[in-house]
């Protein structure tokens, strides 16, 4: 079995080579990110393989000019073992005798697919930052941002920044916000999105969605009345009969059923409201006041529901 | 004339009977209350149709734009040229959301049966013993009682999915309570009046499951208040079409047949009385 490295340049997308046979099964390396895997780890792991290494940086063909059994064991040979190993390929073989090879490089500690707490989002951020963070390749692919640099960039000491990225699932960690605020200068954003979870970007993403229909509301109210004060992104929600919640018509409410109706309306009321507080104090002119009211209402439509 | 370009949609719209057609109308105008989404133009013309009973071909095709319209104000529709999606899009999104579970493959009706029983499985848990019991009733399946856990709920949505009726039955359930819930008045059966005279039993469970619905499964953004319950609609009304049956002989109808396979009558006109 034998490796051939061509060049990034004669690179060619397996799947569509006409140049295939059976003779040639053709490896395809991908880096694969398993949830709960660092991408970060999947370089260093490679670098620690070299073997691997070649697979990851580059689709080459590979011959495997064995029988079916031989394939088989080859395919057990590179079954995924996360105890012994931090890096896996496994092998796939298709009808057509291609072989796909997915090299899959696992954290020390795998990863749930969504961190739960504070320290685990700041953990998953810190590490998926600094894998990118760094100076360009000469092929112009990102590089990871070394510890060592950001510690000397931070003055932050290095067992800190280790905490921090350790990702454990029982130890909380409490760093102060003077720390997250240099390593989130460091990487160029701002320091919310170190805190930032899965939750808080869908929420985003679904607020910047709504916008437009948000925006049509923030100018009807402002043809009415005005958008003055907090109170404006509220009657937002209520312009387009998101907010309140109302019990089904024509079927009476138990006591804790509208319990659970009047807790769920004021939480939407005073996340809103805070939003709207929060937004608006950041307002240049009066368009940017209307938008941001409007930002803030979807917003707070969108994180009182997650 | 206007047409309904999308397949999923122009069959069940075209065909709808006036009262089912009001529903809708009053699910995308909001009990002809307006939306700020909908251009007063469209508005007048559907809310007129709604007000005298009678949907022209051009109201129907109406409505269904406007359907596609909310449903691409979900997903996205800045850089659609605000042309709206497919219905069938809107219905995958919806379920998708409420993570009802369907084929990839799936039809639209497959689609919209899977949202039905998800918003069933969700009213399941709202109920009290007595109206789960009676649930069960209503399709005929026995309900074992409180022991029996989501294994009872799995019975029933089996033994909906092997009978046609149990299909077009949950789908009027659900339109039912939607419409109580969201509109406050029900559907009206006509012809299978008495098959359904019990499903009004349902309206609280189920109009409290679509409450809870809105914030469990990130459904809180504004076109969904539209969609969600317009696909619940049109999911009653394409089963309606689908399970309709000779007056004559009771055998049933295929979707568009002007005259029963069976003994021939011609469909719409009312059996005669026995001499």
């Amino acid at each position: 079995m034998a490796i051939t490295s061509p060049g990034k340049s004669d690179l060619i997308p397996i799947m569509r080579s006409p140049a295939i046979t059976d003779h040639y099964l053709v490896m395809q390396c991908r880096h694969q990110q398993i949830p709960g895997t660092v991408g970060a780890m999947t370089k260093r792991m490679a670098v620690h393989e070299e073997g691997l290494l070649k697979e990851v940086l580059c689709d080459g063909a590979l011959e495997f000019p064995g029988s079916d059994s031989e394939k088989m064991e080859y395919q057990q040979s590179t079954r995924p073992d996360m105890e012994r190993r931090r890096s896996s390929k496994s092998v796939t073989f298709s009808r057509q005798g291609i072989c796909f090879v997915t090299s899959t490089a696992f954290a020390r500690t795998p990863l749930p697919a969504s961190p739960q707490t504070l320290s685990q989002v700041i953990a998953a951020n810190l590490t998926a930052a600094l894998a990118v963070a760094g100076a360009a390749d000469e092929y112009g692919q990102p590089r990871r941002f070394k510890s060592t640099q950001l510690q000397r960039e931070t003055k932050i000491a290095r067992s800190t920044l280790r905490t921090l990225k350790t990702y454990s699932t029982t130890r909380e960690v409490n760093p102060d916000l003077q720390t997250l605020n240099r390593i989130a200068q460091a990487l160029g954003i701002p320091v919310a999105f170190l805190l930032f979870g899965s939750n808080e970007w869908q929420a985003l993403l679904r607020a910047v969605d709504d916008m437009a229909l948000m925006l049509v509301a923030a100018e009807k109210l402002e043809e009415e009345a005005s958008l003055a004060g907090p109170q404006a992104a509220v009657h937002i929600l209520r312009k387009l009969k998101v907010y309140p919640f109302h019990a089904p018509s024509q079927t009476g409410a138990s006591e804790p059923q509208q319990q659970a109706l009047d807790q769920r309306n004021e939480s939407r009321r005073r996340t809103t409201l805070v939003a709207a507080a929060l937004a608006q104090a950041a307002a240049r002119d009066k368009k940017s006041h209307k938008r941001l009211t409007a930002l803030a209402a979807s917003l707070a439509n969108q994180t009182a529901a997650c | 004339m206007a047409l309904i370009y999308d397949s999923d949609l122009a069959d069940v719209l075209t065909s709808a009977d006036a009262e089912d057609l009001s529903i809708l109308a009053d699910h995308i105008t909001d009990k002809g209350e307006g939306r700020l989404s909908l251009s007063s133009d469209v508005f007048k013309k559907i809310h007129a149709a709604r007000v005298a009973g009678a949907f022209s071909l051009e109201i129907r095709a109406l409505m269904a734009e406007e359907l596609k319209r909310f449903g691409g104000n979900s997903l996205v529709n800045l850089f659609r040229g605000g042309a709206g999606v497919v219905y069938r899009e809107i219905a995958c999104d919806v379920a998708d959301h409420v993570k009802a579970k369907y084929p990839a493959k799936a039809t639209c009706a497959e689609v919209e049966m899977a949202i039905l029983l998800k918003v069933l499985e969700q009213a399941f848990e709202q109920m009290t013993e007595e109206e789960k019991k009676k649930l069960f009733e209503e399709f005929g399946v026995f309900y074992k009682g409180e022991g029996a856990g989501p294994a009872s709920v799995a019975t029933l949505i089996a033994a909906i999915k092997l009978s046609g009726f149990g299909v077009y039955k949950l789908a009027a359930v659900v339109a039912n309570a939607v419409a109580r819930a969201l509109l406050g008045r029900g559907l009206s059966f006509g012809a299978t009046a008495t098959m359904m005279r019990g499903i009004s039993f349902f309206s609280g469970p189920v109009g409290w499951a679509l409450t809870a619905i809105w914030t469990a499964f990130d459904l809180a953004s504004p076109a969904y208040r539209v969609t969600v319950p317009c696909v619940v609609q049109i999911a009653y009304m394409r089963q309606k079409r689908l399970s309709q049956r000779c007056a004559t002989c009771n055998a049933p109808l295929q979707a568009d047949a002007k005259f029963c396979a069976e003994c021939g009558a011609r469909v719409g006109i009312p059996a005669l009385p026995a001499p």
